[in-house]
């Protein structure tokens, strides 16, 4: 009964803080603006504690890794000890993230392994590519016609095949192509604001579980 | 046209106020009313989706073998403007996890954004807690992985290929990182569900996923597994409300066009 009563004021809560973010849209208000600045600030301390959440979140889960000799739990180790080394030598250093060793790690550590990771891109695409063209009904059929074009509208070979194949490119970009896309944000839109309505409505409560 | 919008300017109305303003009017009243309609017994039909029948066979597949389901919430959080989608990830998670705690699927979720930690872990926790039937002795397990997307992407690849995992779900916010997963997933061999929204995201979803849930087909789970009347009554309205749009563009064109 309590927790009912519990997700009942959850509830109460979220829609009334909704509908002032809503009414704060339409109206132009100073306190409605000081509340929804407000209601930010804290929304922006809330994603901090989450974040703190988040590393015992992530700690858990490796020691548990490291606890059952799961698979590659040598690197759930590795992983620990790079974590509480960066957190250390922030929290030691009084400038925290702008401390010069923890921008030395980002710099010369996590972005050229970012970069590298993201470079398996180029492979991924070529073999998805191939998959995504292999001729097996009449819509792969299309796809394959329409990417042909596209990729041979982009290069000078293209012209010398066929003068109009740049022009063709063109049009197929600027309409069909972007006229889907626009369809697809369009009905992705209502979807979210249906989302957001049921939500405001109390019919989706994942905040009140 | 332009006298409209000139009548909005001079009543100190935004024309995305406006817009706003009109689709909530519209929508509000419209769910309302389909939703009684279809509590009070009237009789809907859904076009069927692969992606959710599907969806209900790896999870007897997963209880079957007790090898388990990867969920990916995506690497949107719930304090930005991918709301919605993370909330689509949610409101799918919620459902699989219903069925998954009655059946003894395992299910492994990662998440991305802090943010959304704590809302997938009460969502897991509460149909392990509220299902009578379990065969679980713990709720689903919730990772986070890491706020960095590419940083997501190497852990989401590490839970595909070293946790013997027997499909991998795929909802929410999503951007080129997607095709590391999707191509890890597809070469593990792995059935895949994946969804999102991003138009430039969506080839790599055709290209990887073995069933997909295109733009607003992300938002449509509440309607499929384990159906409710609201949901149900939300895609009726989002059908209603594309005819209505597509009228109004028609309409724009013609009026345009007659220089009006």
């Amino acid at each position: 009964m309590k927790s009912r009563l519990g997700r009942s004021l959850v509830t109460a809560i979220t829609i009334g803080v909704g509908l002032l973010i809503l009414a704060n849209f339409f109206v132009r208000n100073d306190l409605l603006s000081l509340v929804q600045q407000t209601l930010l600030d804290w929304a922006i301390i809330l994603a901090a504690i989450a974040l703190i959440l988040g590393v015992f979140n992530v700690i858990g889960t490796h020691l548990r890794k490291i606890r059952g000799r799961q698979s590659g739990w040598l690197y759930s180790i590795f992983l620990l000890a790079a974590m509480g080394a960066v957190i250390i030598v922030g929290l030691a250093d009084p400038r925290g993230p702008a401390s010069p060793v923890v921008s030395w790690i980002f710099q010369y550590v996590q972005i050229p392994l970012e970069a590298t990771i993201f470079s398996l891109l180029a492979f991924f695409v070529a073999s998805a590519a191939y998959r995504a063209f292999r001729v097996r009904s009449v819509d792969s059929f299309i796809m394959l016609v329409v990417g042909l074009i596209v990729l041979l509208g982009q290069v000078p070979i293209g012209a010398a095949i066929w003068g109009k194949l740049a022009s063709a490119k063109d049009w197929l970009l600027s309409y069909p192509s972007t006229g889907g896309a626009r369809g697809i944000i369009l009905g992705a839109a209502l979807g979210a604001v249906l989302t957001g309505l049921r939500v405001l409505l109390g019919v989706d409560r994942p905040h009140a579980q | 046209m332009d006298s409209v919008i000139e009548l909005l300017k001079n009543s100190g109305t935004s024309e995305q106020q406006a817009l706003v303003l009109i689709l909530l009017l519209v929508m509000l009243p419209l769910l309302l009313l389909f939703t009684s309609q279809l509590r009070a017994g009237r009789p809907t039909s859904l076009r069927p989706m692969q992606a959710f029948r599907r969806l209900e066979g790896l999870i007897g597949r997963g209880a079957e073998t007790e090898r388990p389901i990867h969920i990916s919430l995506g690497t949107g959080g719930i304090i930005d403007t991918s709301t919605a989608e993370s909330l689509a990830g949610i409101i799918l998670l919620e459902r699989v996890a219903h069925q998954s705690v009655s059946s003894g699927a395992p299910l492994i979720v990662t998440v991305s954004d802090p943010t959304l930690l704590p809302l997938a872990q009460e969502t897991a926790r509460h149909a392990w807690e509220t299902r009578l039937h379990r065969y679980q002795s713990a709720p689903p397990e919730v990772r986070l992985i890491a706020p960095d997307p590419v940083a997501y992407a190497a852990g989401v690849m590490d839970v595909l290929l070293g946790e013997n995992v027997i499909a991998n779900i795929m909802v929410g916010k999503f951007g080129d990182e997607y095709l590391l997963m999707g191509e890890t997933g597809v070469r593990s061999q792995v059935p895949q569900i994946a969804g999102g929204v991003n138009p430039q995201v969506l080839p790599f979803i055709h290209a990887t996923a073995d069933d997909t849930l295109i733009g607003e087909e992300i938002f449509a789970s509440g309607a499929y597994i384990n159906p409710r009347a609201t949901h149900i009554a939300s895609l009726r309205v989002q059908d209603w409300m594309r005819v209505l749009i597509s009228i109004a563009i028609l309409l724009g064109v013609l009026l345009r066009s007659l220089s009006l």
